[in-house]
């Protein structure tokens, strides 16, 4: 009886902290099961991947780029983009050769090739 | 859904000829450790990962197609109505992993991009990480996952992330059925499977930033964790053992600690034979270090080498504990009661082995942020909750042994 008693309390525990994530879970997936993965991947990580895309088709694949950030801060955006430009070869900041994004917030665009 | 499809048989046929000959074990957490473990090795060694692939899937072949179950007598627990609830969390799990995409940052920044460099440049020493390519942040991060991540992209010729969204899910998947294979054994089917079924509910395992639907080697290492645990527990095999150390050590930088805890627990436990378990395990320490002093290192935290500072920081500990004990949740309450529990019962062997897989690197964890030169309020906030993760298993032990009666047969 105890036994059950705690977990069912722990469940309980469990469900309230939880079972958001899962109801929204089940949501998107439903919703997004239909989707071709570019418009999932632009509905889940929303403006700056828009972003990013259109930056990354407007480099060819075998391009050196230099992130250019503006300020610290916007070193995540930049480690985003490092990442979705792969395999293109990418370095932050000096040397400015190659193809040059500057990250601005969430104003990313190419300003020199 | 080819990611799905790869992960599902690759890695079981893995753990399914490394259980064959070493004793039944989780056959997806198995073939994820020998496959990493393998192409790590080999790429230490400058052999190219394709072959060593094609290797490894034929000799798992041959050791099926030779050789015999050894563990036919061991209880193995059925699927029936009563696991329903593990077996509909787990597919919802899985499934939403699959269709949603990779959201979290570590995921993508650190063990995401590795895994794309892997399966393109076929090595783990190549232009990437040698910082010739792409920006490699966190570069001598150990390798387990992105080379499991990378073999997925390589059987599906595509080194779209979307590829590995199940593998993810799969290493807590494959902990809660573990975690029910043993508790099913040592106290009830029924505490099994709730037992289980609560792991996938943790929001420290479930959760989409650093949780099993992340990119993110915490839910792997908490796998691992596990998987070493248990065989402390057993005593049986050794070389199991051996595995998941050398798995620890391959999955992030905590494992190496974890394992050398393990590793020493071990001795008492196995005497001589921990000598088998330090085989894999020191090998991979070796080809570790080895592969590190070729590649240069980036923005790597070196926490251990931030400990010798510990006194000057001592009085930061205050701080830490504010910030870090409200990050705990209800499961560690529960471990909490659950201890008082065992104390009462006088307990003492589970208690024992529950407290060593715990504390030390808690207290570690704990030491990490009193020396961090991180602001500690936003390291907690953002480090807590996956790092807790890493305890589940023997949180739930802990748990199960306090609420059952027939704790006593594995204190024998």
């Amino acid at each position: 009886m105890m036994r059950r008693l705690a977990l069912a309390i722990l469940f309980a525990c469990a469900i309230w902290f939880s079972g958001r994530d899962y109801v929204q879970l089940v949501r998107d997936s439903l919703s997004m099961l239909r989707q071709p993965y570019e418009a999932r991947r632009e509905r889940a990580l929303g403006g700056d991947y828009i972003v990013m895309q259109r930056i990354v088709k407007e480099i060819p694949r075998d391009a050196a780029v230099t992130i250019v950030l503006k300020r610290p801060k916007d070193v995540d955006r930049g480690v985003f983009l490092s990442y979705c430009l792969y395999p293109r070869a990418t370095h932050f900041n000096e040397p400015r050769t190659g193809v040059i994004v500057l990250v601005d917030g969430s104003d990313m665009q190419v300003i020199s090739r | 859904m080819t990611g799905l499809l790869i992960t599902l048989l690759w890695f079981p046929l893995l753990g399914a000829a490394f259980s064959r000959l070493a004793g039944r074990t989780s056959w997806f957490l198995a073939g994820a450790g020998v496959n990493a473990l393998a192409l790590f090795l080999a790429g230490v060694l400058h052999i190219p990962l394709k072959p060593v692939i094609a290797v490894l899937g034929l000799a798992a072949i041959a050791v099926l197609g030779t050789t015999t179950k050894s563990w036919s007598g061991a209880r193995v627990p059925r699927a029936s109505l009563s696991s329903l609830p593990l077996w509909i969390t787990a597919f919802v799990l899985l499934i939403g992993a699959v269709i949603t995409p990779l959201a979290d940052y570590d995921g993508r920044a650190f063990w995401m991009l590795k895994a794309k460099a892997i399966a393109r440049e076929q090595r783990i020493d190549g232009p990437f990480f040698q910082l010739q390519s792409t920006h490699s942040p966190r570069n001598q991060y150990p390798l387990l996952v992105p080379l499991d991540a990378a073999t997925v992209m390589l059987f599906a010729r595509d080194d779209d992330d979307r590829q590995a969204r199940a593998l993810f899910a799969m290493f807590a998947i494959a902990l809660a059925f573990e975690v029910r294979r043993r508790f099913a054994e040592w106290f009830s089917p029924s505490t099994a499977v709730w037992l289980a079924t609560l792991l996938l509910w943790l929001p420290q395992i479930e959760n989409a930033s650093g949780g099993a639907r992340s990119g993110s080697a915490d839910v792997p290492l908490a796998a691992f964790v596990g998987c070493a645990f248990f065989e402390l527990i057993e005593a049986r095999a050794p070389l199991r053992l051996g595995l998941w150390l050398a798995c620890l050590v391959l999955t992030k930088n905590e494992g190496l600690p974890f394992a050398l805890v393990f590793f020493i627990a071990g001795a008492f436990v196995f005497r001589r034979r921990i000598l088998i378990a330090a085989v894999p395990f020191a090998a991979v320490i070796a080809a570790l270090f080895t592969w590190r002093a070729r590649i240069p290192p980036t923005d790597e935290q070196d926490f251990l080498g931030q400990l010798p500072g510990l006194p000057q920081h001592i009085g930061r500990t205050g701080e830490v504990l504010a910030e870090f004990l409200p990050r705990f949740g209800f499961l560690w309450i529960a471990v909490a009661i659950a201890i008082a529990i065992l104390v009462g019962k006088r307990a003492w062997r589970p208690l024992v082995f529950g407290l060593v897989a715990i504390l030390p690197m808690l207290t570690l964890y704990t030491l990490a942020y009193v020396v961090t030169d991180w602001a500690i309020a936003e390291l907690v906030r953002v480090t807590a909750t996956r790092l807790l993760a890493h305890f589940v298993a023997p949180a739930l032990f802990l748990i199960a042994a306090a609420t059952h009666s027939r704790y006593t047969e594995i204190s024998q």
